[in-house]
């Protein structure tokens, strides 16, 4: 009778812990929305994976008075759109815990910048939940970035893994960048010992409203 | 009260002479923590017979081929632990620099999936043992 109770219990018990966690793991990685043909209306050319020429420091600079970034952590700026995967990411300010379970959190350190301030800007994201698949994008595939209205096109010029505690990604660049940072390997269970780094350059930057949003 | 401690003082005294006894019946090398140490023990309990046979080649001399880590190893010690803060040094030197490098990344892992299967295992432990109780009774 015990041994009945006992094993109802642990029944129910393995039903609670499954289901919440299948919960907010679906929760969180429907963070991001598959929508490949609103994700791929957001540039004619998103297929072209040919090399372009990487946007001039000075010529992001001119577009406006050096920015700050008035949001509080944990709160929505913009938009990733990735058209190659179909999918659009909401990014919020910051990379703690809380933040990267809402969605895509942009780096906020000492080293990185606003798309705006043509320096380096960083992603990072949850490998199991909204940065699932990234592993797909390759050389050359255009990754977009929209915050205040403006649409920052940036190619994709390197894909990598390295450890953990690597500290020669997130530093200072001279010329403007997005780097996306995940855990990797992808399907590895528990905290993985790796990330993945994809560096891409701006392309190009589409001001005002023009994009379809 | 009275009982108790002479209880006490008999115990201490067997046990306290017996092991006296013991150390003293035999020693070894290993026993002196210096080679003067036990040259002075060798000196002082009958050199000429040598009971404990702490100079084995008999020419007065104790234990002078036994390593004793004593001063030695004080100074190996001190080597040792001047070597742990040279890296304990060069530690904080690398992180110093890695922290002018740039920035930590994100942890970008979740234990979900983890706990689905940790909920997985839970319910199929308790699903066996129910099934095993119909199956007996």
């Amino acid at each position: 009778m015990v041994a009945k109770i006992l094993s109802i219990l642990l029944i129910i018990t393995g039903m609670i812990v499954t289901g919440w966690s299948g919960y907010e793991w679906w929760t969180q990685k429907s963070a991001a929305t598959f929508q490949p043909e609103k994700a791929q209306a957001i540039s004619r050319d998103w297929e072209e994976t040919d090399y372009q020429e990487t946007v001039n420091r000075e010529v992001v600079h001119t577009s406006d008075v050096t920015p700050q970034m008035k949001a509080k952590t944990g709160e929505k700026i913009g938009e990733l759109t990735i058209p190659q995967l179909g999918y659009l990411y909401p990014i919020y300010w910051g990379t703690d815990e809380q933040t990267l379970k809402q969605g895509v959190g942009m780096y906020n350190t000492a080293f990185t910048t606003l798309p705006n301030q043509a320096g380096h800007t960083a992603l990072a994201g949850h490998r199991d939940t909204v940065f699932d698949g990234l592993d797909q994008l390759k050389k050359g595939d255009r990754l977009y970035l929209t915050l205040d209205d403006a649409t920052y096109e940036y190619q994709i010029r390197k894909t990598w893994i390295t450890d953990e505690h690597d500290r020669s990604v997130i530093v200072e660049k001279n010329s403007p960048t997005l780097t996306l940072t995940t855990c990797y390997p992808f399907d590895y269970l528990g905290s993985a010992p790796d990330r993945y780094i994809i560096q891409a350059s701006l392309i190009q930057i589409n001001e005002g409203s023009d994009s379809p949003s | 009260m009275k009982k108790l401690v002479s209880l006490i003082a008999t115990f201490l005294l067997v046990f306290g002479f017996t092991n006296v006894g013991y150390a003293a019946d035999d020693k070894n090398c290993d026993d002196f923590s210096s080679q003067e140490e036990a040259q002075n023990y060798y000196e002082s309990n009958n050199p000429d017979e040598d009971p404990s046979d702490l100079d084995r080649d008999d020419d007065g001399e104790a234990c002078e081929t036994h390593t004793y880590s004593g001063s030695d190893s004080s100074d190996e010690e001190a080597a040792s632990s001047g070597e742990a803060s040279d890296e304990d040094m060069t530690s904080e030197e690398s992180t110093e620099a890695a922290d002018s490098e740039g920035a930590e990344m994100a942890d970008t892992a979740t234990s979900y999936p983890v706990y689905m299967l940790l909920g997985l295992a839970i319910v199929a432990f308790g699903s066996l043992l129910l099934l095993k109780r119909r199956v007996h009774s």
